[in-house]
Parts: structure tokens; C-alpha cells; sequence
């Protein structure tokens, strides 16, 4: 009997099975995730696995129902696909966000002359795609799903040190990213003519996403001292995408910055406008890996700071990823408390900005004070409200008759996160001489930081005080500028951007510790 | 047991630094001993401080407030702990891994060790396998204290221990390892002899394993 390998992350199964299994039942026994909802009709998708080694032919249905990008990286669907001889396969979770990411102007439809280009934005957590006019730039559809390296961890350092671990990671991490890219561009659902006009891709990334995408030796971003291997753009990266994408289609990868900075923070500094800004401007793409841009108007400094995945809802006790029912927004109404969730659903946990939002509320109303404590002298009112639960952890409760609580723990994994972003604010400000006053403008982007309430951010001092108006949140500023850099005059605008910008080591500036301890206070 | 040290025990936790080393001065000249200060006053209180850092009711800047509090009493006291033979809990040698520039998880465990009556000597942050071998055979502690932030750097760990392994001095120590990504399985499976995912609790383990 052959035998099947099936790898997880970092966990390897191997199970004897019939020549001529079902790959899917195969899995099915190794109680690894597999989703199926289709039953076997090869329709949904879900079930997508990369073969390594094994397997027989697709046949006709497997064959309509992968793109051409699967096929060429071997994707396959375990609910179709046989066991034919020694196996060995890739499982990762698939997760195609049901929403468009963005929905813009239909005008390419009209006109079947306009060019086309793809802009990928290939996140730690989320891979996004997004179709661009090419004649004008102009954004016409963004789609994307999670992407599959998450298997082999959240955090982008786990992924490095699974990769070094084992040159086959390295390579399957390489798949991985591949892997997402085509269910991203996939979800765009774009039909063959439409292919026919792409003339262009760009991918931007942070430099751990890069790195991994293009197999790059990861020694010298690991360990001391933190910098790529290579930072330069790769203006014909078609080698590194297995064929991913149609011949005759130009791949090209932007350069990257510095330390883990990469040419997802470049596109970002596109996009806000950091190579003709009008005065001192700031912004953050909020996220796990968060990344911080200033310039007082002629230098540029960047810096990333490692906020944890307390703005995901991750490492939270009543925390959720943004799914129906997840809690986005916290308010209080005379003494009532109010919870705002998604698609209406009855509330099932807090997101990052759910979290942000209670927290700045309950600090508003005194329960939680300046420290990050829950007040332990409160009113008969608010007293209700808080408990001790089982280990003696102090919580607040976020509606009657729910198992939804605010722990005291959750409140200092906010402020772990808030502080990292907020030193390394300060820190880039320190080194450009420049006062929150001299701000002009203020941006905040990333999946989450698109969605946060300005007034909660102020109010808890995750940036410094500056006047509400001059903050503005951005979605997709990385996507967007990847769709910038798929013009020749864009790529050369991030080139020299590149140039100029410099990346900062936090943990080299002498005052990073102090700007952190003060950061983590819960007051503008 | 006397006003003044319940006093001080007090400050401790409220981390009032400022006033501290009036107050220890004035206990030293109520004729309390060095020792007396030190186990019914400074300790007392940090044995709090820990209790409260670990249930999220005190945090990262309240703890170092405690802690700054505790040394401006330490540096009145230990020249006298010193002269009168006063032996500590023990010696705890302290650093982050090479390629690890990470040390505020690892200056919060040293705070809380010396809180708990160690001596602690804190030889930084990227720290190479080589150089712990070198200040284990010049301190000769009771613990030696492993830190790392990173996932990657993590390894260095493990490493570190086995040149302990090798230079013949790894059965002298005690080999504790904390920071973000470690987890006691990963402690076992490197070798270590315990793990701490909190520095209250690094503490609580240095006591008991020196106790």
C-alpha cells in the first residue's frame, strides 16, 4: 500500500492507503483540517492542497474547477483527486473573504481597449489582489483571502524559523505564498478576456513575505543584524512565480526599505504622497507587524515595530477575527451598554477595533484608569459590572447575561500593542526634531488600522496628540500603491523613493525603552 | 512587627522612589537592622508587586517603579548587608541570547529576583553562547537566566546551553529560559531546568529551585 504524507505546518502525518483512494478521505483520517462543503463536486474549492510527489492525473472536473495558476503549482482537490503511488502533500487553510475588498469604477468593463494590470498586496495574515486600469491607475476591484503560510504560524518570525529549519519548508513557504497570490487574484473572478488585457503584475510585501517569496537567504533577517539579503527591486521577478501567471505578463517586485521594512511600507509612501508632502506627515499601517513612516518634509524614516496580534483579536479572551457577530464598536448610553457587530449578529467576541473602542469607553466612564487598571474604587453602578474569574483575574462584563468579558490581562495585551506602535512613533519624531503640533497630517491604514475609531485612538495615545482633523483613515494603502508602481513612471517614483527613505533600528535608539514604558499609559 | 517597615513595604508597592531612601535612612536610624529592612520591608512588598503583576492588576511601568523604589533602598543597604556577612537567597546570572536585542522582559526578571533577595548580575543583551561560559566561570552563579524575544533567535538558547555542556560546567547551574515564544515544552526539549512565562513567576521559580 503507498503511503501518504500529509504536512501541516509543522506537523507531519504519514497514513497507508489504497491505490486509488480518495485523497480527501485520506485526510479525513489523519484529523487534520479539511473543509468539504461541496460534498465532492470539485465546485468549491475548499479543499485545495498542493501535491509534492503522487497522485493521479486530474481528471476533467478536477481540471475545470483549479485555474490555470493551480495547475501549474500543482494544486489539486482532495475531493477529487486518487492516490496513485507514494504521495506527499501540502495542507493550508483556505479562506477566501466572502466580501470584495474594494469595489471601485467599472469603466475597464466598458472599454475593452483599456490595459490592466494586477496590484498584489501579500500580507503576513491577508493576501489581497486588486484590478487597475492601466492607462489612467485608477483601482477598479480588489478581492483576497488568508494566506496559507499561516500554517506554519501567525508571526512572520515563526515562518522565518521554519524555513531555516528545513530547506523543504523553505520551499513549501515559497508555494504557500504563490498558492494565496492565485486564490487571491482567483476571488477576482476575472474571465478569460479580461486576462488577456493584464499586462502587468507588481507584488509588494514586507521583507520577511519577499524573502520567503523568493526563496532568499533568510540568515542575515533572522539573527543579527535584521536586514535583507537583498533590498533591491526586481523589475523581472517572472522566474520566481512557477508560472502562476500567463506568459507574457511582467512580474515585477518593488525594493524593499530596510530591516523588515519592505516595499509594502514603499507603496504605502507612494500612495500618501511622502515624496512631495505638504509638511511633516505621518502614517501606520496598524497591524501585527506594524510599520511607522514620518518625514518632516524632506527626510523620510520608517521604522517597524512588532504590536502582537492584539489588534487581530488574537492573545484577547473574548477575541474574534472580524466574522458575523464579532464586536467592532463599544458604546455606553446611559449606563447601557451597547455592542455594534457585525452583519447584526448576536455579539460573539471583540475584533482589534472592538477591543480598542471598549477599552476607550470604559477608560472615558472611569472603569479603567490612566495605568490600564480597572478602577477598584467604582460606583455601585459600575461595580456590577465587574468581576474576578476563576484564577482572580479582574473583568469587566460587556453585556448582561453573556460570557463576553474585558479581562484585566486583555486590557495590558492592548497596551503592549499601543505602546510599541507609540515609541516607535515617538522615536522617528525624536530623531526628525519634529512636535506633534508640527504634524500636517495623519494617516492610518491596514485592515485594521482602516477601520478604528479616531477619537478612541487619540483618547488612549496610540498616536501622539494632534487635532482629530488632520487624522484620516486609508483602506489599502499598500495595494493601492502597488498599483501605482505598475506603471513605468510609478516604478521609478518607488525606486527613488526607496532611496531616500531610512529605516530605523528601535532597538538601537537609546530612548526606544523610556518612549515604550510611557507609551503604554492609557491617556493622549 | 514595626510601623516604619510596613511603611516601607508600602512604598514599595506604590513605588514611591522619590521618598524611599529618607524612609530607609530613618529605619536604619530607628536601629532596625540592614536584614530586618530588607526581608519585613523591601521584600514584603515586592512579594506583592509580583502577586499583583501576575493577576494584570499592576503592569510593566508600575513594576519598575517598584523596582527603582527597591534599588534607591538597596543602595543605602547593601554596603551595610555586606559588612555585616549577610549571605542573599542565592546568584542569579542574567542575559538576553545572541542575536536577541531584546531586555525589558529580561531587566523586569532581574528586578523581581533582586525584590526576592538574589544578587543579580546582568551581563545584557546579544549575548554569545562563549561569553555566558565566561562570566559562569567568573561569577560561579546559582542560576543562570536565558532570555529571547524571537522565534529565530530562540535557538540560541539551546545553543548556549550546549556549550555550557561542553565547557563541563552546565551540572554547576541551574538553567532557567523565558521571553514571549518560549513554552515549557520547548524548555524541556532544549534541556533547560525550568521555564517562566512571567518574571513574578521567574522569581517564585529561582526561590523555590535555590530553597
Amino acid at each position: 500500500m503507498p503511503e501518504v504524507t500529509i504536512i501541516y505546518g509543522a506537523d507531519t502525518t504519514t497514513i497507508q492507503a489504497e491505490e486509488g483512494a480518495l485523497l480527501g478521505d485520506i485526510i479525513a483520517q489523519s484529523n487534520l483540517p479539511l473543509e468539504q462543503p461541496c460534498a465532492g463536486r470539485g465546485t468549491c474549492g475548499k479543499c485545495k492542497v498542493l501535491v509534492e510527489i503522487g497522485t493521479a492525473p486530474p481528471d476533467e472536473i478536477e481540471i475545470t474547477n483549479l485555474s490555470s495558476g493551480e495547475i501549474a503549482l500543482n494544486n489539486r482537490l482532495a475531493c477529487r483527486a486518487r492516490i496513485q503511488g507514494e504521495t506527499r502533500i501540502v495542507l493550508s487553510p483556505i479562506v477566501v473573504y466572502s466580501n470584495k475588498i474594494f469595489k471601485g469604477s467599472s469603466r475597464y468593463k466598458k472599454d475593452p481597449e483599456i490595459p490592466l494590470g494586477l496590484a498584489i498586496d501579500l500580507g503576513s495574515t491577508t493576501v489581497a489582489a486588486f484590478l487597475t486600469a492601466l492607462d489612467n491607475g485608477e483601482v477598479a476591484a480588489g478581492s483576497g483571502g488568508l494566506n496559507q503560510q499561516t500554517v506554519y504560524g501567525s508571526d512572520v518570525i515563526s515562518r522565518l524559523a521554519a524555513a531555516l529549519d528545513d530547506p523543504q519548508n523553505k520551499n513549501r513557504l515559497h508555494l504557500l505564498a504563490l498558492a494565496s497570490i492565485n486564490q487571491a487574484v482567483d476571488s477576482l473572478n476575472l474571465s478569460s478576456k479580461i486576462w488577456d488585457r493584464i499586462q502587468h503584475v507588481t507584488i509588494v510585501g514586507n521583507v520577511a513575505m519577499h524573502h520567503l517569496l523568493t526563496e532568499m537567504p533568510l540568515d542575515n533577517l533572522a539573527f543579527l543584524p535584521f536586514q535583507p539579503h537583498d533590498s533591491n527591486s526586481i523589475p523581472d521577478a517572472s522566474a520566481y512565480m512557477e508560472g502562476i501567471f500567463p506568459e507574457g505578463i511582467k512580474v515585477s517586485l518593488p525594493a524593499l526599505i530596510g530591516g523588515f521594512v519592505g516595499s509594502d511600507a514603499l507603496a504605502c509612501l507612494a500612495y500618501f504622497g511622502f515624496d512631495n508632502p505638504n509638511g511633516p506627515l505621518a502614517a501606520i499601517d496598524l497591524g501585527t507587524n506594524g510599520e511607522v513612516m514620518i518625514t518632516d518634509g524632506t527626510q523620510i524614516l520608517t521604522a517597524s515595530t512588532a504590536a502582537g496580534p492584539a489588534f487581530e483579536g488574537v492573545n484577547i479572551s473574548c477575541g474574534s477575527r472580524a466574522v458575523d457577530g464579532a464586536i467592532t464598536k463599544v458604546t455606553r448610553e446611559d449606563e447601557e451598554i451597547i455592542l455594534t457587530t457585525i452583519a447584526d449578529a448576536p455579539p460573539l467576541g471583540l475584533t482589534g477595533s472592538g477591543l480598542l473602542s471598549a477599552i476607550a469607553e470604559f477608560r472615558r466612564a472611569g472603569v479603567i484608569d490612566s495605568n490600564g487598571r480597572i478602577n477598584p474604587d467604582l460606583n455601585a453602578s459600575d461595580a456590577k459590572l465587574v468581576s474576578e474569574d476563576k484564577d482572580g483575574v479582574i473583568q469587566i462584563q460587556l453585556k448582561q447575561d453573556t460570557d463576553l468579558y474585558l479581562t484585566q490581562i486583555d486590557i495590558r495585551e492592548l497596551q503592549k500593542a499601543k505602546g510599541a506602535i507609540r515609541a516607535a512613533v515617538d522615536v522617528l519624531m525624536d530623531q526628525l526634531d519634529l512636535a506633534p503640533e508640527d504634524l500636517k497630517r495623519v494617516v492610518l491604514t491596514g485592515s485594521f488600522g482602516a477601520e478604528v475609531d479616531i477619537d478612541s485612538i487619540l483618547e488612549i495615545g496610540m498616536i501622539p496628540p494632534v487635532k482629530k482633523d488632520i487624522v484620516e483613515t486609508i483602506a489599502n494603502g499598500a495595494g493601492f500603491g502597488a498599483a501605482m508602481f505598475l506603471t513605468d513612471k510609478g516604478f521609478a517614483l518607488g525606486e527613488k523613493l526607496a532611496e531616500r527613505a531610512i529605516q530605523v533600528d528601535l532597538d538601537q535608539d537609546a530612548q526606544f525603552y523610556d518612549f515604550y514604558i510611557e507609551g503604554m499609559k492609557l491617556a493622549p | 512587627m514595626s510601623e516604619i517597615l510596613s511603611e516601607i513595604s508600602a512604598m514599595i508597592i506604590d513605588g514611591n522612589f522619590r521618598e524611599m531612601g529618607d524612609k530607609t535612612n530613618a529605619a536604619i536610624a530607628e536601629g532596625i537592622e540592614a536584614k530586618t529592612i530588607l526581608n519585613e520591608g523591601l521584600m514584603l512588598g515586592m512579594d506583592h508587586v509580583g502577586i499583583e503583576f501576575k493577576a494584570g492588576n499592576f503592569f510593566v511601568p508600575e513594576v519598575l517603579r517598584s523596582a527603582k523604589s527597591m534599588q534607591e533602598a538597596m543602595n543605602i543597604i547593601r554596603p551595610i548587608l555586606a559588612e555585616t556577612g549577610s549571605v542573599p537567597a542565592g546568584k542569579i546570572l542574567l542575559g538576553s541570547v545572541k542575536g536577541d536585542l531584546h531586555d525589558i522582559g529580561k531587566n523586569l526578571v532581574g528586578m523581581m529576583c533582586e525584590g526576592a533577595g538574589f544578587e543579580v548580575i546582568d551581563i545584557g543583551k546579544d549575548v554569545d553562547p562563549a561569553a555566558f561560559v565566561k562570566a559562569v566561570n567568573e561569577h560561579q552563579p546559582d542560576i543562570l537566566g536565558l532570555s529571547a524575544l524571537l522565534t529565530t533567535t530562540m535557538l540560541s538558547m539551546e545553543r548556549t546551553i550546549k556549550a555550557l555542556v561542553e565547557a563541563g560546567i552546565r551540572e554547576s547551574i541551574k538553567v532557567l529560559v523565558g521571553g514571549a515564544p518560549v513554552t515549557q515544552d520547548f524548555a524541556d526539549q532544549i534541556g533547560a531546568d525550568g521555564y517562566a512565562s512571567n518574571a513574578a513567576t521567574a522569581s517564585d521559580l529561582a526561590k523555590q529551585i535555590t530553597g
